[in-house]
């Protein structure tokens, strides 16, 4: 083989027939080749279209008949009894149990990640850096049934010993806003009324916090790699105008920032779709009620919970129906979340080439600008 | 270089083809459900049968006893195991009519966290307490109604929590078939099956283990677990009351005695769960796990594979029985084995009963 590589350049009989055949063979090659990748190529997106539809469609046709007996008022109702005789089904409190859990979730990890991400692609040495990468990264390969069990039997019990009844100490003495009222007339204020109930541990905080964890590793890693991939040149420039160390992060991190909302939108949707750590520490009660301390149910554990026992039609087909209902809010959220992103964009982009101009004189106009160009061509 | 490494592989692939006519040529029966009977089926039943019978290959798949019924159902199994027997509804559903075979039983178990409370002075509770503590209307420990039932013990005025299972399960059948025998309001509200609606808001651990768990952790928790959870897990459990007045301690004796209770009283098919029996000795909540099958076997097409599953069940009726206790499960009285081997006895296929 390597003979044959070496050879073309010295021909050894009719320099002009000697080199023709080897390129034309290996450009009839190079054709079919050509062809055979596009048509693999094709197949594959195809195979991929085709199983969501498969997908899409099967969960559908077999939700079709909880969707013809409840229709929309599935998505309303908080009723769900699957005994035979008064069964009745309805999504709502799981729908809130899997949006308050993941909410709660990025409430904490959006701060943490953005801040360690920050940390290890501008403050940490090089040393630093690469450790704390490699333990991110390390993080996020953890099954998820690990971080339940350490939900269950180590952090659950911390809560239900120390973390919440300190909480409740504090908290339910802050009262800024009256939002109702509970039994005997006791004004429920917010946000005191957070932390009302007992503190048993398995609930919705114990949720969030899990949840937290498991997409903190995610929304870093992700971000650590959007904010490496700022050109200097920006950084540089804005030292250059006289920026602070703040005042130039601020501008790498508007720089990257549809990357970072990607990360968030990702980590979001690894919550919403967690189960089995989700399982272990939120309580599984299927109530909705405004309050970390209240035990909750998500869709995702709903289905695993109770899919084994689906014994008659029609709690089948409502267990399917909660799977319909996952599916389509995770795709109207990652729509919404793509809407927002190319808004955000343009937006971003106008108003920094309109700045620029405005504020700069041509010199300095070129060298951003060219910076710019790709970045808008990968978002777009 | 690649020529030989191919015929190898020819080699290799003819022997596993090879393998795999070998491996057909035995008779493999498959049956799936509930998760309750997996220890037993998996750990003794099934390796124990293969021994003796190396010809017959067995599958057991655990995959809840909901699963199983639709399996079952579909004719996709030869065999079905369920904690709860199939209802009248189901069997309508399924295209011949089927057997219910009970195989073994075991107590339902009350645990409890009540610190201060020593574990070894077990808090005595009543069918219609225990109703209205996992309704809601008793909420605390030290409730007059409990009080009533442990003059001898200092209850602590705690929040009660009410931990129950958030996977459907046989031991939820059990556990609410009780409370609605002893209760009206909760026959009425809630019912019996594998999955209810909670009326007291409480937690759900998954699986039996993950109600051990809560239980174990959280002061004031209370829980039905099996009777293996709590015996492993050092958990305190509640002494319950039965029909006849007496405290019973939960143990695979008291199961016995119910069932021997009861075996008059059981219909035909057998669909009756044991539900607070009568009996100084009975230990009140326990349950039958199930095999289901059909009574025409026609539709596995094979003689073989009809005979081998009836000869199964006929060895898990007999002798896989006396593995029942060292696996905690209460085996079956023999008056009631009879009457199951009578009733294998009308299994057919294409007309020809199976057993003589």
């Amino acid at each position: 083989m390597p003979n044959s590589i070496a050879e073309p350049p010295a021909p050894p009989s009719g320099a002009a027939a000697g080199t023709l055949p080897a390129p034309r063979r290996g450009l009839v090659l190079g054709k079919k080749a050509d062809w055979t990748m596009h048509a693999l190529a094709l197949a594959g997106a195809a195979a991929m279209l085709l199983l969501l539809a498969l997908l899409v469609g099967m969960i559908f046709s077999q939700s079709l008949p909880a969707i013809r007996r409840y229709g929309w008022g599935f998505l309303v109702s908080t009723h769900w009894n699957p005994v035979v005789g008064q069964d009745r089904y309805g999504v709502l409190q799981f729908v809130y149990g899997t949006f308050m859990s993941s909410f709660l979730g990025l409430l904490i990890a959006v701060p943490v990640s953005l801040g360690s991400a920050i940390m290890i692609v501008r403050i940490a040495p090089k040393w630093l850096s690469g450790t704390v990468s490699f333990l991110v990264e390390l993080l996020a390969a953890v099954p998820s049934i690990a971080y339940g069990l350490w939900g269950a039997l180590i952090m659950v019990p911390w809560l239900q010993n120390h973390g919440e009844p300190w909480l409740k100490a504090i908290g339910r003495h802050i009262k800024l806003i009256p939002v109702g009222h509970y039994r005997h007339h006791k004004i429920e204020w917010f946000p005191a009324n957070l932390v009302h109930g007992g503190a048993y541990g398995a609930d919705l905080l114990a949720g969030g916090l899990i949840l937290a964890l498991m997409i903190t590793p995610i929304i870093t890693a992700v971000t650590r790699d959007v904010l490496r991939a700022v050109p200097p040149d920006l950084e540089q420039g804005a030292y250059g105008l006289g920026a602070t160390w703040w005042q130039a992060t601020r501008v790498v991190l508007g720089y990257s920032s549809t990357g970072i909302y990607g990360a968030i939108i990702l980590g979001f949707a690894r919550a919403v779709g967690e189960t089995m750590a989700i399982i272990m520490v939120i309580g599984n009660s299927d109530q909705i009620k405004l309050s970390l301390f209240a035990s909750a149910q998500t869709m995702a554990g709903l289905l695993a919970n109770e899919f084994t026992s689906t014994d008659h039609t029609i709690y089948r087909a409502a267990v399917f129906y909660v799977g319909l209902v996952l599916l389509m809010s995770t795709l109207i959220m990652n729509t919404l979340a793509r809407l927002l992103v190319m808004r955000v964009t343009r937006r971003k982009a106008q108003a920094s080439g309109g700045k620029r101009a405005g504020r700069n004189p041509p010199p300095s106009d070129g060298p951003p600008k060219t910076d710019l160009g790709p970045a808008e061509a990968y978002t777009a | 270089m690649s020529y030989p490494s191919k015929t190898r592989l020819l080699t290799s692939v003819a022997a596993i083809l090879a393998a795999g006519a070998v491996a057909h040529a035995a008779t493999d029966i498959r049956g799936a459900g509930s998760t309750f009977v997996a220890p037993i089926m998996l750990k003794k039943w099934i390796p124990q049968y293969e021994k003796t019978h190396p010809h017959v290959e067995i599958d057991y798949q655990a995959v809840g006893s909901g699963t199983g019924i639709k399996d079952i159902t579909a004719q996709t199994v030869n065999f079905c195991g369920s904690d709860a027997p199939m209802t009248d509804s189901q069997m309508r559903h399924t295209p011949t009519a089927v057997l219910h075979f009970p195989e073994v039983a075991g107590p339902v178990v009350m645990s409890y966290n009540l610190p201060g409370v020593p574990p070894s002075t077990h808090v005595h509770l009543d069918g219609k307490t225990l109703a209205n503590i996992y309704l809601g209307r008793i909420r605390h420990w030290d409730n007059s109604a409990i009080k009533a039932l442990n003059p001898n013990v200092t209850l602590p005025h705690l929040r009660i929590l009410v931990v129950h299972r958030s996977d459907g399960s046989g031991t939820t059948y059990i556990f609410t078939g009780y409370l609605s025998s002893v209760s009206k309001r909760w026959k009425q509200h809630v019912g019996q099956s594998t999955m209810v609606r909670w009326p007291a808001m409480g937690r759900g651990g998954n699986g039996s283990s993950g109600v051990a768990g809560i239980v174990q952790k959280t002061r004031g928790a209370i829980g039905y677990v099996e009777f293996a959870y709590a015996m492993d897990g050092h958990l305190p459990y509640a002494l319950m009351v039965n029909k006849a007045g007496v405290p019973q301690k939960p143990t695979i004796h008291g199961v016995v005695v119910a069932q021997a209770a009861l075996v008059k009283h059981l219909p035909k098919d057998f669909r009756l769960p044991i539900i607070n029996p009568p009996g100084k000795k009975a230990y009140p909540i326990s349950g039958f796990t199930y095999l289901i099958i059909y009574k025409d076997m026609d539709y596995m097409r094979s003689h073989a594979k009809a005979l081998a599953t009836v000869k199964f069940i006929h060895w898990i009726l007999t002798k896989g029985q006396n593995y029942a206790k060292s696996m905690q499960y209460a085996r079956l009285p023999s008056n009631m084995q009879k009457r199951l081997i009578a009733q294998l006895k009308t299994v057919t296929y294409k007309g020809q009963p199976l057993l003589k």
